[in-house]
């Protein structure tokens, strides 16, 4: 167990590559047939839904392989970078956005950005203060004569 | 979850969901699951769909709040995530990952087959993406209980009790050690300066909060030399001090765990609903409800477990992978 665990980047590469052969095997299997068609909605066939996996597989290889080698600060860059990658991968093909309505994706991307927006501008606020307010101590002794009401 | 209500028929007729405007009053002539404000089945699962989506932006902004908790103090407080993040154990972090991705793959293929209508085959996929959530938060407890058993609580719970015990130990072993190099080496010049370094160490232990226990010390300084090497499996400590982050500790470490918790824990609340989700559209698809005209209730299920893998593709390298 401890020591599948301590390999776990093998483990994720091993689970991929099995799911690109399961994935290959997928597209054999329903070569020269047709897509049902529902009357409504999109349907994704296994194949598609397996090579969506694999990618998602060898992407979270890769993520885990990167935070083992110290790259400063592109460490960050690159896992943020990645993860969005899966997300729109999962959001696209797992989650039918690719055919869904655009207002669907409309209203999703929207309440990213406004996160987005949420986030920067708290960055934007937090960057703005400094620790410590009366660091100089005639300041300070000033601050106490004249900006109580008593004194 | 989907606003669609349905009417309890005995006699389902899924599969023909094609209601027309026109024949609309006639009560028969279109699917049993078709509200009565919809002109047709498509409409309907646009609509639940829409709403769907609409639900799932409010849960972004939701663990928005918390995403912004980790933004704001990665900015001021880098040194807390680089000391934190060796408590979390990447291994089982991935291997989460990966139960996850693959529940994904399961649920998104239940969709399908319930678009098919394939009883036996939804429910397995269902039962499937619900053990594999299972195993998720299963792993979670393994996570969490090691967490709780080092003292490691959220908010006001957090005890730096073990935490400071283990740099104690720690300390004492490595001052420990340098003796004994200083003993081994003693003719060489260098050790000179090296005994006063690790004297210098044990004077300044790491700044102590308050409500401490006085901490199990071996005091064995006369045999330094001799076993100096055992004294860090010192009996009764919670936290293993080969398992210490490397650096020094910064002095509001409590707040990493706060965050760790919060988000891990509000993302595997998600993960329970999730499964309880499962748990219903199983019972629902072991009534025969689902087929080409009516699958609805699995989509959005299928929707939500989705958005739940989402995040925890971005929580997982915030957390587990960067420093």
């Amino acid at each position: 167990m401890e020591a599948i665990l301590n390999n776990v980047d093998l483990l994720i590469l091993s689970a991929a590559f099995l799911c690109l052969f399961v994935t290959l095997a997928a597209f054999r299997k329903v070569r020269g047939q047709d897509l049902p068609h529902p009357e409504f909605g999109h349907m994704t066939g296994p194949p598609l839904l397996l090579t969506i996996l694999t990618m998602l597989l060898f992407l979270t290889w890769a993520t885990v392989a990167v935070s083992y080698i110290d790259l400063g600060g592109m460490n960050v860059v690159v896992a943020m970078g990645v993860a969005t990658l899966k997300a729109s991968l999962v959001s696209l093909y797992f989650m039918h956005l690719r055919w869904d309505r655009p207002f669907n994706a409309v209203i999703f991307v929207g309440s990213l950005f406004l996160l987005g927006l949420f986030l920067g501008f708290a960055l934007l606020d937090t960057g703005e203060y400094k620790e410590v307010i009366l660091d100089d101590p005639f300041q300070q002794i000033q601050a106490t004569q004249y900006g109580s009401p008593q004194g | 979850m989907s606003g669609d209500k349905q009417p309890q028929d005995s006699n389902q007729q899924a599969g023909h969901g094609d209601g027309h405007g026109a024949e609309h009053g006639a009560g028969h002539g279109h699917s049993p699951y078709q509200a009565h404000h919809f002109d047709t089945m498509r409409q309907q699962f646009e609509a639940g769909k829409l709403g769907m989506w609409l639900f799932l932006a409010t849960e972004v902004l939701l663990f928005g709040g918390l995403f912004c908790f980790y933004t704001i103090y990665k900015a001021n407080d880098p040194e807390l995530f680089k000391w934190g993040h060796h408590f979390l154990d990447k291994r089982w972090g991935a291997t989460n990952t990966m139960v996850l991705l693959f529940s994904s793959l399961t649920m998104a293929l239940a969709v399908r087959e319930a678009q098919l209508g394939r009883k036996k085959r939804i429910i397995f996929f269902l039962a499937v993406t619900f053990l594999c959530g299972a195993g998720f938060m299963g792993i979670k407890y393994v996570e969490y209980s090691k967490k709780f058993h080092e003292g490691l609580f959220p908010g006001k719970y957090f005890s730096y009790e073990n935490v400071v015990d283990a740099e104690e130990v720690r300390m004492h072993q490595q001052e420990q050690q340098k003796l004994a190099h200083a003993e081994l080496d003693l003719p060489q010049a260098s050790v000179v300066t090296e005994v006063p370094k690790a004297q210098g160490l044990v004077l300044q232990p790491a700044a102590p909060p308050a409500g401490l226990a006085p901490v199990t010390q071996p005091d064995d300084h006369g045999t330094a030399s001799s076993d100096g090497d055992d004294v860090g499996h010192a009996p009764g400590l919670a936290l293993d001090p080969s398992h210490l982050p490397p650096g020094p500790r910064p002095a509001n470490a409590h707040v990493f765990f706060s965050i760790y918790f919060c988000l891990t824990g509000l993302h595997g609340i998600h993960v329970l609903i999730g499964m309880g989700v499962m748990l219903w559209l199983m019972v629902l698809a072991m009534q025969g409800r689902f087929g080409p005209g009516y699958f609805t209730p699995v989509d959005l299920g299928g929707l939500y477990w989705h958005l739940v893998d989402l995040i925890w593709i971005y929580l997982f390298p915030l957390l587990y992978l960067v420093e």
